[in-house]
């Protein structure tokens, strides 16, 4: 989705320069995924898009700090993460619970409307730390040892948590998968 | 293989993640057999073909606008500060009425004007945290500089009139390193700061620093591509060391490229060398940092102690003051020293500084672009 690209190094030496154009470049580039897990954690568009601004301002007020030994996603997945926790943190959002949302359209997942409705909501229903790990590898394209890197547990307990978020959503859209 | 082995398998593949071939054969086998795990790899497919929530189509606009003011506001903060800073040394050099300051002041004015102006003017306002801070830094090692310039001139003169021998100050002949363009410099006189500093600078690009004199080099040696500078004669036991391989340079100005035998004891940073007469010179190997990381100095070959380390052959000096092609400029260091890595390969690691450096610096002095590695 969001994989750090021999661009995202050029583009990140540049804005470090003060290019403002390159600078752009990567929010362009890289706002669909930051709002994706945002509006994912919160479940609501609102909260969602303010942090993507503020994601995006902390990027560019720090990114004379960021010294390219990791890639830009994976410190991008970082900010996005923290800002998010910060967020509920000061309480200037909240996640909307899952309960209170509308049922999910279901049945016929050739509307990709319907199907995107079903998936976000079974997104938003996972456990956060699982909605966690599948975020970091799926959106932000890091491996399970970067993902386990930045949350702090181990590689392997992330494929753990990412299988079981992919196992949940098959159920959510009415595909069970596997036997455990 | 079960279901959980054969769908852990396909998520694992799907990450990218390294799977055996074999494995991941017989996953797709079993799923293409499996109604319950071919219906958990439709549900993948169909994800990964709606992908994420789209964002509103204008939130890049207004991230950007939001970008953008943050970067006037940071720009105006700086302009005023160093509108300040200019005006409280103008009133203190004023007030002081020392003739020679309010010379060097007035002399000095110009070149603060244009390095400041391609940094403001000519690009969209950087991060604002680095690159305001910067210049801030910058402005006020200028001041500095010119006010201890004149200090640091006449005690140096001073220093040379008195000296009365040995190897460094006997030799202040100009850079002679490879990528320095030929200087004024004649031996056994220390040029004139502000002439000697533009073509020895300028020439190479040199203003992307505050424009600093060009002085004698204090001594320097290579050692496989590392550089180290001289610290005068070594007071250590010669009996502690070892050798530590050869180094061909001349210590004296009358001396040809001679090899030495360079020698080494438990500090890795210092190198010791017999000079003709058998005394030992000390070298410290010549480091910096950067964002928590140490890099050392390195150099095309020395052959010369009075010459100036220089980029490696393999680096062609660049031909803009901001470091344009060879470099982009990543930062500032603690000291506000700009950094730079090379265009080329920015993840080498490796990070450039531009001539001009503040008398702080461990570069200080040189007219050269100089590359530093990382530490291992």
């Amino acid at each position: 989705m969001s994989a750090t690209t021999p661009d995202d190094t050029a583009l990140t030496l540049a804005a470090k320069g003060g290019d403002l154009d390159a600078f752009e470049s990567l929010v362009r580039a890289h706002t669909p995924v930051v709002y994706a897990h945002a509006l994912r954690f919160f479940g609501d568009t609102g909260a969602a898009e303010d942090v993507v601004q503020e994601v995006w301002i902390k990027v560019y007020r720090a990114l004379g700090a960021f010294d390219e030994r990791s890639r830009f996603t994976t410190w991008l997945y970082r900010v996005t993460r923290n800002t998010c926790l910060d967020q509920l943190r000061a309480s200037k959002h909240r996640p909307i619970p899952v309960d209170v949302l509308d049922d999910p359209v279901v049945g016929d997942f050739a509307d990709e409307v319907a199907l995107r409705a079903a998936l976000e909501h079974a997104m938003r229903a996972l456990p956060p730390d699982d909605r966690d790990a599948l975020s970091a590898v799926a959106l932000f394209d890091m491996t399970y040892a970067e993902a386990g890197a930045e949350l702090g547990i181990p590689a392997g307990t992330v494929k753990s948590r990412v299988f079981r978020a992919r196992r949940a959503l098959a159920h959510a859209l009415a595909f069970p998968g596997g036997d455990a | 293989m079960d279901c959980l082995d054969a769908l852990q398998l396909l998520s694992a593949a799907t990450d990218g993640e390294p799977v055996d071939p074999a494995l991941l054969e017989s996953a797709r086998a079993h799923c293409a057999s499996c109604d319950e795990c071919s219906h958990f790899v439709r549900a993948q497919l169909l994800a990964a073909k709606v992908g994420p929530p789209a964002p509103p189509s204008d939130l890049a606009d207004r991230v950007m606008a939001a970008v953008r003011a943050e970067a006037a506001a940071q720009e105006r903060a700086a302009r005023e500060s160093a509108a300040a800073e200019s005006a409280a040394v103008t009133a203190a050099a004023t007030a002081s009425g020392a003739a020679a300051a309010a010379d060097v002041a007035a002399g000095v004015a110009p070149t603060l004007a244009d390095t400041a102006a391609p940094a403001t003017a000519g690009r969209p306002p950087g991060p604002p945290a680095q690159l305001s801070a910067a210049r801030r830094k910058s402005r006020i090692s200028a001041r500095d500089a010119l006010i201890g310039f004149a200090a640091v001139a006449l005690v140096g003169a001073i220093a040379i009139a008195l000296a009365g021998s040995r190897y460094i100050l006997s030799a202040p002949t100009m850079n002679t390193a490879a990528n320095s363009p030929a200087t004024s410099g004649q031996p056994g006189t220390v040029p004139e700061a502000a002439p000697t500093a533009k073509s020895g600078a300028d020439a190479q690009s040199g203003g992307a620093q505050l424009a600093a004199p060009v002085s004698a080099s204090p001594g320097f040696i290579t050692v496989t591509g590392t550089v180290y500078r001289a610290d005068g004669p070594a007071t250590i036991d010669a009996t502690t060391l070892h050798d530590a391989g050869l180094v061909t340079t001349s210590l004296s100005a009358t001396e040809a490229p001679t090899p030495h035998t360079v020698r080494a004891g438990t500090d890795p940073d210092l190198l010791y060398v017999s000079d003709s007469s058998g005394a030992l010179l000390g070298f410290t190997r010549v480091k910096r940092q950067f964002n928590g990381r140490t890099y050392y100095l390195t150099s095309a070959a020395l052959t010369s102690l009075d010459a100036w380390p220089a980029l490696p052959a393999s680096v062609a000096p660049p031909t803009s003051p901001d470091g344009y092609p060879t470099f982009v400029q990543v930062g500032s260091d603690s000291s506000g020293v700009k950094v730079y890595r090379l265009s080329s390969s920015p993840g080498s690691g490796d990070i450039a500084i531009a001539p001009g450096s503040p008398a702080s610096d461990p570069a200080v002095g040189n007219p050269n672009w100089t590359l530093w590695e990382p530490a291992p």
